[in-house]
C-alpha cells in the first residue's frame, strides 16, 4: 500500500508520540481520574474490596475547613518550598560565581568542586536524612559541639525538635541534597557570559555590582526561573524530606500537604479523603505553572507549546 | 527456654503425620517481618523437611509498610499465604476480609495445647470470630542504668509515677546527667496509656449500653500532658526528644550505654539488644542494667500486652498446607531453636521461659501488669488512628505548639469523630 | 579581565575570601556523607557512636553475606532499563514535538508539564491495583514500566528544549536527500543530541535510583528487591542495625557516583541548553 506524503508523515508522527500517549493515558490520566473518582467516596483501604459509598464534596470540605489547614498551607508553601527554593537558588548562584572567580579558577578548582557537588547530589534523601540527623543530635552532634566550643551557644539546641529550629533544619537538608543541581547549572549559564560585554562595562567605568546586575544576571534569568519552576514541583510534591526528619512533628508542626497525603492515606488508611488532598495539590500545581509561565514570559517555553 | 521432650515428641510425632498426607508440591509464601530473617529461614529448611511436597518461600517487608501493603494486596486477591502481623492488626485484616477464620482450619488439625492456650485472643476476634493466631508476646518495662542511680544516691527504684519525677531531679542535681528519658514523638504512645491506665483513665472506654465513650476527661488529659511537659520545662531532658520516634532511637541508646541516663522505658527486644550493645562494648564487665516493673499512679502500673499474631490470607489456595506451617511456626522446638529472641505466646510456654536475672522487669511485667488494649479495639476505632491523633496532640503540648488545654479539647473531639459521637 | 583583579593587600584579603568561602562550601556538602562513610567502617549497633573507635569491614561482610548485592544487581537492572526505554521514547516525542505543527500538540505538552505536577504518593494505590490485575505484581518488568513512566515527562522536557538548539535546517536537508525519519533521527539526530541524551539519562536514572514506595507496592520478593527496600529493611521494628544503614548507604551511593564522575561535563551542558531554552 503506498501511502501519501502528507498521511506517512502523520502516520510518523502518530508512531512517534504513540509511546509517550500510552504512558500518559496508562500511568497518569487513569490514575488521577480513578483518584479523582475515590476522591468523592469515603473509602478506605479496609474497604478496598467492596469499594467505597458516594459523598459528594464531604471530603473536600473536611480538609479545606479543617483546623490544620490554614498551617498545612503556610508550612507547604513558605517554609517548604519558597524559603527553600530561594536558599537553594540562593546557595547555588553563590557557589557558581565563587568557583567562576578567576582566582579559583587559577587554582584549578573547578574540577574539585564538581566532584564536591556530586557527593550531595549522588546521595539518596534517605541517606542525607540519616546522616542530617545525626550532625544536628544534641549529645552526639558535632554541629552543637563545635557551637558550644565556639561559645556561640551555651546549651545544646535540639535542632529539629525545637520549634523555632526545625523548619530551618529541614530547609539546610534540602538545600543540602538539591543546592548542587543548581550551582552546576549556573555555573554553566555563567560560562556563557559573554567576557567582552563584562570588559566593555568595566571600561565604561561600572563596579563589580553593576556588572552582576545588568550583565550578568540577565544572562541567568532563563535558567534560574526554569530551576525555580522545576525546583518548585517537585518540593512541593516532595514529602520524603519532612516524613523522615521529624514525621511531621514536634506534633503537627512541620505538617506539610504531602505529608497530610502519607499520613491519611498510609497510616489512617482513608484512600477517599487523601485521595482528595491530593486533587487539591494538582490543581494548586496545575495554577501555579499557569501562572508562572504567564508572568515570568518564559518565551522560548510558549515557542514550545505553540 | 526449657520444654518438656514429651511435647517435643508430640509435635514431631504431629509433624510426621501431616508429612504423609502431603499432597503434590505445594508452594507456599511466609511474610515474616522481624529481623531474625537467618535463624526462620533454617526453621523453614525443617519444616521443608519434614513436609517432602511443600515449600516455602519467605518474604520480609519494612516493618511499618507491612500493614497497608497486605492489605492492598488481599483486596485483588494476592499476597503471602501466611503473614506475620501485630496484635492489633488483626481485628481491621477481618473487616477487610483479608484472613481467613480460624474455624475454617481447625478442621486440618489443631494445636498441641489448644487455642485457648494463646494469650490476647481476644485481640483475634472480630464480630465473635478469631482470625488469626497470637505467635509472639511482648511489652515495655523500665530500664536503669544502676551506677548512674547509685551515683545519685537514689537506692531504689521509683513506684509512682511521681517518684519518677523526683528520682530524675535528683539525677540530674547530684549528677548533672538525665534521670528518666522517653520517645517524646511518635511512641509516646505508650507511656501516655501507661500512665492514664495507672490513673484509672484509658482514651475509650464501654459506656456500660454496649457503646463507647471517651474514657478520659480534659482534666486527666491536661494532668497527663503537664506530667510529660514537665521534665522538658525543668530541663530534666533534652529537648531533642520531642523528634525522638521510638526507644531504640541512637541518641537515647548511647546516652544509656555511656552512663549519661539514669532512667528508660522500651520493649524487651530493645533490652536485649541494649544489653548485647553494653556487653560488646565492655566485655566482661559487671552489666549496670537492670530492668523493673512500671510506674503505678492511683492504681497499679498497666503496661500493653503487645505481640504478634499469625493470619492464614484469605486469597490463599492452599489453607491446609498454611495450617500446616501455622502449626510448625507455632511448636516449641521453634521457640527453642530458631526464634529465640522472642516470648511465645501460648500460656503453657510462657511459664517455663527461664529469664537473664537482668529481665525480671519484664518478665514480671508481662506475667502480672499487662493488659489488652481493649476497648480502642474493640469499639471499631483501632488502636493505630488513636494512637496516630493522641501522638501528634501530645507533640503538640510538649513542644509548645499548642497549650496543653488546647491540644486537650483537639484530641477529645477528635477521638469522638471516630466514634461517631 | 585582568584589568580588574585587585592588586595587593586588597588582592590577598579577597583571594583569602573567596578560599573560605570555597572551603565552607565544601564542608557543608561533604561533612554528611563523609560521616556516613565514616559510620560504615566503624562498629555500630544500637547507636551511631562506635563501640570500639576501631575500623572494621564487617558492616560490608554482613550485608553482601545477607544478599545485598542482589539488590543492587537488581537496582541496576531496573533502573538502567527505564532509563533507557524512558529516554528513547522520549528521544521520538521530543523530536516529534519540536520539529512538527498538528492539532493536539499544545494538549500533549501540556499533559506532560502537568503529568510532573501531580503527586506520586497518590498514584501507589491505583497503580498497584492496574498492575495487579495485569498480574505485574513482583515482576521486573512491571517495576520498569513504571519507572520509565515516571521519568518520561522530565527527559522529553529536557529533550524538547535540546531540540530547540539544533536548527531545522539540517534535518531538513536530509529529509531532501531522501532519508527517512526514523534515519534522521537515529544518524543525525542522535549524534548532535548526545549531551541532553546523557542529561536525561542521568536524571531518569537518579530518579528512579533511590524510589522507595511504588517498589514497595510492586515488589515484595526478596530476589526481586531494589536497593531502597533493601536499606530499609535494616530499619526493624524495635531495632536498627546502624551499621548495615552505613555501610549499604555508601553502597547505594556509589554507583551514582561512578555514572556521574565519567558523564559530568556532557550531564552539564545538556541540562542547560535542555531545561533553558
Amino acid at each position: 500500500m503506498k501511502l501519501s506524503p502528507l498521511a506517512r508523515e502523520r502516520f510518523t508522527i502518530f508512531m512517534m508520540l504513540f509511546p509517550t500517549f500510552l504512558i500518559l493515558v496508562g500511568f497518569y490520566l487513569y490514575p488521577t481520574l480513578y483518584n479523582l473518582e475515590l476522591s468523592f467516596t469515603d473509602i478506605t483501604l479496609l474497604k478496598l474490596r467492596q469499594g467505597g459509598d458516594p459523598v459528594g464534596l464531604a471530603n473536600y470540605t473536611e480538609f479545606l475547613t479543617s483546623s490544620s489547614f490554614f498551617d498545612i498551607a503556610i508550612n507547604t508553601v513558605f517554609w517548604l518550598t519558597a524559603i527553600s527554593v530561594v536558599c537553594r537558588i540562593i546557595l547555588g548562584l553563590g557557589f557558581a560565581l565563587l568557583l567562576n572567580s578567576n582566582f579559583l579558577k587559577r587554582m584549578h578548582m573547578t574540577t574539585l568542586a564538581r566532584l564536591i557537588l556530586l557527593v550531595p547530589w549522588a546521595t539518596p534523601p534517605v541517606v542525607a536524612v540519616i546522616a542530617w540527623r545525626w550532625l544536628f543530635d544534641p549529645t552526639h552532634g558535632p554541629i552543637n559541639s563545635w557551637l558550644l566550643a565556639t561559645g556561640l551557644i551555651s546549651d545544646p539546641v535540639a535542632f529539629t525538635a525545637n520549634l523555632t529550629t526545625v523548619w530551618p533544619s529541614i530547609v539546610t537538608i534540602i538545600v543540602w541534597n538539591t543546592t548542587p543541581l543548581i550551582g552546576v547549572s549556573l555555573l554553566a549559564a555563567l560560562q556563557t557570559v559573554p567576557s567582552d560585554l563584562l570588559e566593555a562595562s568595566e571600561i565604561d567605568g561600572a563596579n563589580r555590582w553593576q556588572s552582576f546586575r545588568f550583565i550578568t544576571l540577565p544572562y541567568l534569568m532563563p535558567t534560574i526561573s526554569v530551576l525555580t519552576l522545576m525546583s518548585v514541583i517537585w518540593t512541593f510534591n516532595n514529602f520524603v524530606y519532612v516524613w523522615l526528619t521529624t514525621g511531621a512533628g514536634p506534633g503537627t508542626y512541620t505538617n506539610v500537604l504531602a505529608t497530610e497525603v502519607y499520613l491519611k492515606a498510609f497510616v489512617d488508611l482513608r484512600l477517599g479523603y487523601s485521595a482528595a488532598i491530593g486533587v487539591t495539590m494538582a490543581i494548586v500545581m496545575a495554577a501555579f505553572g499557569a501562572l508562572y509561565f504567564r508572568f515570568f514570559g518564559l518565551s522560548d517555553m510558549q515557542d514550545k507549546v505553540g | 527456654m526449657k520444654y518438656l521432650s514429651k511435647k517435643l515428641l508430640l509435635s514431631a510425632a504431629l509433624m510426621a503425620s501431616t508429612a504423609l498426607s502431603a499432597a503434590a508440591d505445594v508452594n507456599l509464601t511466609f511474610r515474616f517481618n522481624d529481623s531474625e530473617r537467618e535463624e526462620m529461614r533454617a526453621a523453614l529448611d525443617e519444616f521443608e523437611a519434614a513436609n517432602p511436597g511443600i515449600t516455602v518461600d519467605m518474604q520480609t517487608i519494612a516493618w511499618k509498610d507491612s500493614r497497608d501493603q497486605f492489605l492492598r494486596e488481599s483486596a485483588v486477591g494476592q499476597g503471602p499465604d501466611v503473614v506475620h502481623i501485630a496484635f492489633v492488626w488483626t481485628q481491621e485484616m477481618a473487616e477487610a476480609g483479608a484472613v481467613t477464620a480460624i474455624d475454617d482450619l481447625v478442621q486440618y488439625g489443631a494445636f498441641p495445647n489448644g487455642f485457648e492456650d494463646h494469650i490476647a485472643t481476644d485481640l483475634t476476634k472480630y464480630e465473635g470470630t478469631a482470625y488469626g493466631v497470637p505467635w509472639s508476646a511482648d511489652t515495655w518495662a523500665m530500664v536503669y542504668r544502676t551506677d548512674v542511680l547509685e551515683e545519685a544516691g537514689v537506692s531504689d527504684f521509683p513506684t509512682t509515677w511521681d517518684e519518677l519525677l523526683e528520682d530524675s531531679k535528683i539525677v540530674k542535681e547530684k549528677t548533672g546527667k538525665t534521670g528518666f528519658a522517653f520517645p517524646a514523638a511518635n511512641q509516646i504512645w505508650f507511656p501516655v496509656n501507661y500512665y492514664l491506665w495507672s490513673n484509672g483513665a484509658e482514651f475509650v472506654s464501654a459506656d456500660g449500653n454496649g457503646g463507647y465513650k471517651v474514657g478520659v476527661t480534659k482534666e486527666q488529659l491536661v494532668d497527663a500532658m503537664n506530667y510529660f511537659k514537665t521534665y522538658l520545662d525543668d530541663g530534666l531532658v533534652s529537648q531533642s526528644i520531642l523528634s525522638i520516634d521510638m526507644p531504640h532511637d541512637p541518641a537515647l541508646m548511647q546516652a544509656l550505654i555511656d552512663g549519661q541516663q539514669g532512667m528508660a522505658v522500651m520493649p524487651t527486644n530493645t533490652f536485649r539488644q541494649l544489653l548485647s550493645a553494653w556487653e560488646e562494648a565492655n566485655p566482661g564487665a559487671e552489666v549496670p542494667l537492670q530492668s523493673g516493673v512500671m510506674m503505678g499512679g492511683s492504681e497499679g502500673p498497666k503496661t500493653h500486652l503487645g505481640g504478634r499474631t499469625l493470619v492464614v490470607n484469605s486469597n490463599t489456595k492452599h489453607p491446609e498446607e498454611a495450617w500446616k506451617l501455622m502449626q510448625f511456626l507455632n511448636s516449641a522446638p521453634l521457640f527453642e531453636k530458631y526464634y529465640t529472641n522472642q516470648f511465645p505466646a501460648q500460656k503453657t510456654m510462657l511459664s517455663e521461659i527461664e529469664y537473664r536475672p537482668e529481665e525480671s522487669g519484664f518478665s514480671t511485667q508481662l506475667a502480672e501488669n499487662t493488659r489488652t488494649w481493649g476497648a480502642y479495639a474493640d469499639s471499631g476505632v483501632g488502636v493505630g488512628p488513636l494512637w496516630n491523633v493522641t501522638s501528634r496532640a501530645f507533640g503538640a503540648a510538649l513542644s509548645g505548639q499548642n497549650s496543653p488545654e488546647q491540644a486537650a479539647d483537639e484530641l477529645i473531639a477528635e477521638i469522638n469523630r471516630m466514634l461517631g459521637n | 579581565m585582568d584589568t580588574q583583579r585587585p592588586k595587593g593587600l586588597a588582592g590577598l584579603i579577597e583571594n583569602g575570601a573567596l578560599l573560605t568561602g570555597f572551603a565552607i562550601f565544601a564542608i557543608f556538602l561533604l561533612a554528611p556523607a563523609f560521616y556516613v562513610f565514616k559510620g560504615s567502617f566503624e562498629n555500630l549497633s544500637v547507636s551511631l557512636v562506635s563501640s570500639d573507635g576501631g575500623w572494621t569491614l564487617s558492616n560490608y561482610v554482613n550485608i553482601f553475606s545477607s544478599g545485598y548485592y542482589v539488590y543492587v544487581i537488581n537496582s541496576l537492572i531496573v533502573c538502567i532499563t527505564a532509563t533507557f526505554l524512558a529516554c528513547t521514547i522520549s528521544l521520538f516525542a521530543a523530536y516529534g514535538l519540536s520539529r512538527f505543527r498538528f492539532r493536539g500538540r499544545g494538549l500533549v505538552f501540556g499533559s506532560i508539564m502537568g503529568g510532573q505536577f501531580f503527586p506520586w504518593i497518590i498514584l501507589v494505590n491505583p497503580i498497584f491495583i492496574l498492575f495487579a490485575r495485569g498480574g505485574m505484581i513482583n515482576s521486573q518488568i512491571g517495576l520498569i514500566l513504571c519507572y520509565t513512566a515516571f521519568i518520561t515527562p522530565f527527559t522529553i522536557y529536557l529533550l524538547v528544549g535540546y531540540l530547540t538548539t539544533i536548527p531545522k535546517s539540517l534535518d531538513e536537508a536530509a529529509i531532501v536527500d531522501g532519508a527517512s525519519r526514523l534515519t534522521v533521527v537515529t544518524k543525525i539526530i542522535l549524534p548532535i543530541m548526545w549531551p541532553g541524551m546523557v542529561a536525561a539519562a542521568t536524571f531518569g536514572f537518579l530518579q528512579s535510583w533511590s524510589e522507595y514506595l511504588l517498589a514497595l507496592a510492586l515488589i515484595t520478593d526478596d530476589s526481586m528487591k531494589t536497593i531502597p527496600l533493601g536499606l530499609y529493611q535494616y530499619f526493624g521494628d524495635v531495632n536498627v542495625d546502624w551499621g548495615a544503614v552505613m555501610a549499604g548507604s555508601v553502597v547505594a551511593t556509589v554507583p551514582t557516583l561512578l555514572l556521574f564522575l565519567p558523564l559530568q561535563k556532557k550531564l552539564v551542558s545538556g541540562l542547560t541548553s535542555g531545561a533553558t531554552k
